[in-house]
């Protein structure tokens, strides 16, 4: 480590050299008692108030030191003078540019190796906002922001306990980018919490943007379609799992936190589930069951229904369906693709597209593909009903990778029905099931509390109890704190 | 290697299956209807396919929604071949709801066309069996109603409705006729379809345009068989009579004498439960039937609050079913045809005693069987008036 050279000109020239004279970088020298004082920072990302405000004014007092205890005295004297900011005396090089990047102002004196970082960060960030994404109708409305003290703040606020521990990494070689492991100390299965941080450890990149990269470091080279850790905006979430005894870990810049270890289940929870009446979230619960099956299984079912078990369908609907088949010229099995590509298209396009060109792609969408289409007879009314129902029930999760993987599951489905029948539905659902029963997160089975069945833990599932009944923490997690009171 | 045997596993799936038993739905001539009849030539087979272009047409128009292709040969098989070469699509029996057999066939060839069609692995087994009486089989196929879309669904629904609501007759569908067939000691009997008015004019559909159709389609008697051969087409009542001894009609409208008017009673849930004893190496039945009667219609003077009257009333009645039940009993043993199952339940009473009879049972036993009906009738409504309508006006 190259130790900082004491001259306030060395130190400038030195930042600017390894910065290429970045146009945002400010140097200035000030005088204390006849003695040079050097004060450099990033004008991107400091305030210039806080710079004028408080650290200006504070150097510009009238001192009367040593030389050779001018540093000390200088430290000591913004330490009392300044008192909200985060004051540093840094050694090495190599932090210094990370300082300054953050937004920090860099004191630099004629006489020593050390230099003073004093944090004048600005403002970068988007205020907290209302959730985008996993929208509520009853509960809080806050949600995560690309600010990390900000983020920290919103889970700290809902739970003020001791216990309740931040450990922070820096990861990316480039970004440098905090990544902070989120648990409740006496609750929380300390085994996971060493894997997860081994993991970290052990991650090599340039940089991180968002939490979607770690996700992907934590799940591993093995590719699932299903999605393994739950990503959510929302600090309610994120304190509900800490509570259970789940661990979360929150990156800088980015809103969205993850939840490790989730199980299967979590992805058909909503935020507001804890909200509402039990029963009725039993029974919502089901519902979103029901839909997962429908929307992936339904083309698959039609296909295997109209071409191979005719003999399945009542009378009346089959003499509707074949004429509604009439002069359709595609096999069941291509119309049906042919509609759920385009669904998929115009699905991604109305997501990436600015929000006021969003009613013509429903116009095109409504108008042109689904009546038109049938007006011609490309396809039959009832392949854009049943392409609709899957649609509209694929759309029930909030998660966009579970909305991904559902789609390719539903392709594997359909072609196992088009070309096995019913057959092949049953197998692709043994497929399916093996699948997911094969996953897990540092030891949770995916499909807990499912399989392993565990009795206790069904109001983790799918049939919710009241918070009264709920007094224990999940079983799968093997907590050390298993009650949630003091029993 | 390993991903490349896994590949050439997966797609063997897929290849060597070759989507077998594959069916686009646009390929089908769906049929829900089949006639069979015969004439000097050979046999007749008419299919019904309602997937004709005309069933896509809304429901409000005037098209007729049904089409009957006709095949002709010296069997049934033949027939039906003869029909595969006129229709452009495959033939998808399925679906079919009614067979339809003219009587002539149901007397003479009544096997010949149980064998084609319990063959046939595509037929389900739950379809209706008729017999149509005095008219070809193929017309009441293609009698129009304004009511139904297909003359299939008519005659279906004709079968539901007077099985569960009102007692004209009882159907019975193929495979319990297959199952009569088979057991012994019981005969079958089948619905018996019959056509009403002009059967030309029916097949037009300008005959739905008139609020009066000019024929219609009646399912009013029953067809009883002595093994696989048609020896009798009962009256309504018979048919009825016989359909209460089978459980199979729940429902009767008895009329009774009253100062020379009538009371009409409704007498519901009937259960009739069949005992069969053996005394001094002799058969005997007795066949309790229980029933709910209510007052449905009052035209005499009486005082129905009486509760005399009332037991006489109900006495009236079970007379008067009791007569109308031994109906079906002596039509059974003037034809000396087991339609009720007598002898089944002698066999499984006692299969000794069966096997030493069963020789001489239809011919000797059953014309001197000794059958006793007991009826209970339980008459516990009067409708909404607590007297008839001329004592209230009093």
């Amino acid at each position: 480590m190259k130790k900082v050279d004491n001259k306030i000109e060395d130190i400038f020239n030195y930042i600017k050299q390894i910065n290429g004279n970045s146009p945002d970088i400010t140097t200035r020298i000030v005088k204390i008692d006849k003695k040079r004082v050097g004060y450099i920072f990033l004008q991107s990302v400091s305030s210039d108030d806080k710079i004028s405000d408080f650290l200006v004014k504070s150097l510009n007092l009238d001192y009367k030191f040593d030389t050779t205890n001018f540093f000390t005295n200088l430290f000591t004297n913004l330490q009392n003078s300044i008192s909200n900011s985060n004051l540093k005396v840094v050694q090495t090089n190599e932090d210094l540019f990370y300082y300054l990047a953050s937004g920090f102002t860099i004191i630099v004196t004629d006489y020593e190796t050390k230099v003073i970082c004093v944090e004048t960060k600005t403002n970068l960030d988007r205020g907290v906002t209302e959730a985008s994404t996993e929208t509520v109708i009853r509960g809080p409305k806050d949600s995560f922001t690309e600010n990390h003290m900000i983020n920290m703040g919103l889970i700290r606020k809902r739970i003020k306990d001791p216990n309740l521990w931040f450990d922070e990494f820096k990861i990316g070689r480039r970004t440098q980018t905090k990544v902070d492991v989120i648990y409740l100390k006496d609750v929380v299965d300390m085994e996971k919490i060493n894997k997860i941080k081994d993991k970290l450890s052990t991650i090599d990149i340039d940089g991180i943007l968002d939490s979607g990269y770690i996700r992907q470091f934590i799940t591993g080279k093995k590719t699932y379609f299903f999605p393994k850790l739950l990503s959510t905006e929302r600090p309610d979430i994120v304190c509900t799992n800490l509570l259970d005894g789940k661990i979360v870990i929150l990156i800088e810049n980015s809103p969205f936190a993850l939840v490790i270890p989730t199980v299967f289940v979590d992805f058909l929870h909503s935020a507001e589930d804890d909200y509402q009446i039990p029963l009725n979230v039993s029974l919502t619960r089901i519902l979103r069951f029901i839909s997962l099956i429908i929307t992936i299984i339904t083309p698959a079912f039609y296909i295997a229904m109209t071409t191979y078990d005719i003999k399945l369908i009542p009378s009346h609907l089959l003499i509707s369906l074949a004429a509604q088949r009439r002069g359709v010229p595609f096999p069941t099995a291509v119309e049906v693709i042919l509609l759920l590509v385009i669904f998929e298209i115009l699905r991604e396009s109305d997501l990436r597209s600015p929000s006021k060109m969003g009613a013509s792609i429903s116009i095109v969408g409504a108008l042109v593909l689904g009546d038109a289409a049938v007006s011609a007879g490309i396809v039959s009314p009832i392949a854009v009903i049943i392409v609709a129902i899957t649609s509209v029930s694929g759309l029930i999760f909030s998660d966009i990778d579970m909305v991904n993987s559902i789609r390719i599951w539903r392709l594997v489905f359909l072609i196992f029905g088009t070309v096995l029948g019913f057959v092949g539905i049953v197998a692709a659902c043994i497929i399916l099931t093996t699948r997911l029963a094969s996953i897990e997160t540092l030891g949770t089975p995916y499909l807990a509390p499912i399989s392993p069945f565990n009795l206790k833990d069904q109001v983790y599932g799918i049939f919710k109890k009241s918070k009264m009944s709920t007094t224990k923490r999940p079983n799968y997690l093997h907590t050390i704190n298993k009650t949630r009171g003091s029993k | 290697m390993k991903k490349l045997k896994l590949l050439i596993f997966i797609l063997s799936i897929f290849l060597l299956t070759g989507c077998w038993n594959y069916n686009e739905l646009n390929d089908l001539a769906l049929i829900s209807g089949i006639s069979i009849d015969k004439d000097e030539e050979g046999f007749i087979v008419n299919y019904m396919i309602s997937n004709s272009s005309k069933s896509e047409s809304k429901s409000n128009s005037n098209e007729t929604s049904t089409i009957l292709y006709e095949g002709r040969g010296s069997t049934i098989s033949k027939a039906t071949e003869n029909i595969n070469q006129k229709l452009p699509k495959i033939p998808y029996l399925s679906h079919v709801e009614v067979i339809v057999i003219s009587e002539e066939v149901a007397k003479n060839d009544m096997l010949k066309a149980m064998d084609f069609l319990l063959r046939n692995p595509e037929s389900r087994k739950e379809i209706y069996l008729l017999v149509s009486k005095d008219v070809k089989a193929k017309d009441t196929l293609s009698i129009l109603t304004p009511l139904e879309s297909f003359p299939s669904d008519n005659i279906k629904s004709n079968i539901t409705s007077s099985t569960n609501e009102i007692a004209t007759t009882s159907t019975i569908k193929y495979s319990e006729f297959l199952a009569e067939l088979i057991q012994r000691g019981i005969d079958p009997t089948l619905g018996v379809i019959e056509v009403e008015g002009n059967i030309e004019r029916g097949q037009n559909q300008e005959s739905n345009d008139n609020a009066r159709q000019d024929a219609i389609i009646k399912l009013t008697s029953s067809a009883i068989f002595k093994n696989e051969k048609l020896v009798y087409i009962t009256t309504q009542d018979e048919s009825t009579a016989i359909d209460i001894l089978n459980k199979k009609l729940q429902n009767i409208y008895i009329e009774t004498e009253c100062n020379n008017e009538k009371i009409v009673t409704y007498i519901t849930s009937i259960d009739a439960k069949t005992k069969v004893k053996i005394e001094n190496n002799k058969p005997k039945v007795t066949i309790d039937v229980k029933g709910d009667g209510s007052l449905i219609e009052v035209n005499c003077k009486v005082n129905l609050e009486d509760s005399k009257i009332i037991e006489e009333i109900q006495q009236q009645v079970e007379e008067k079913l009791k007569t109308f039940l031994y109906q079906g009993i002596n039509i059974c043993k003037k034809y000396k045809t087991d339609t009720f199952g007598f002898g089944n339940k002698i066999y499984k009473v006692n299969p000794k005693y069966w096997k030493s009879i069963e020789e001489k049972w239809n011919d000797e036993l059953l014309p001197q069987l000794d059958v006793e009906i007991k009826i209970s009738i339980d008459l516990y409504s009067k409708g909404s008036l607590n007297q008839s309508i001329k004592e209230e006006i009093k």
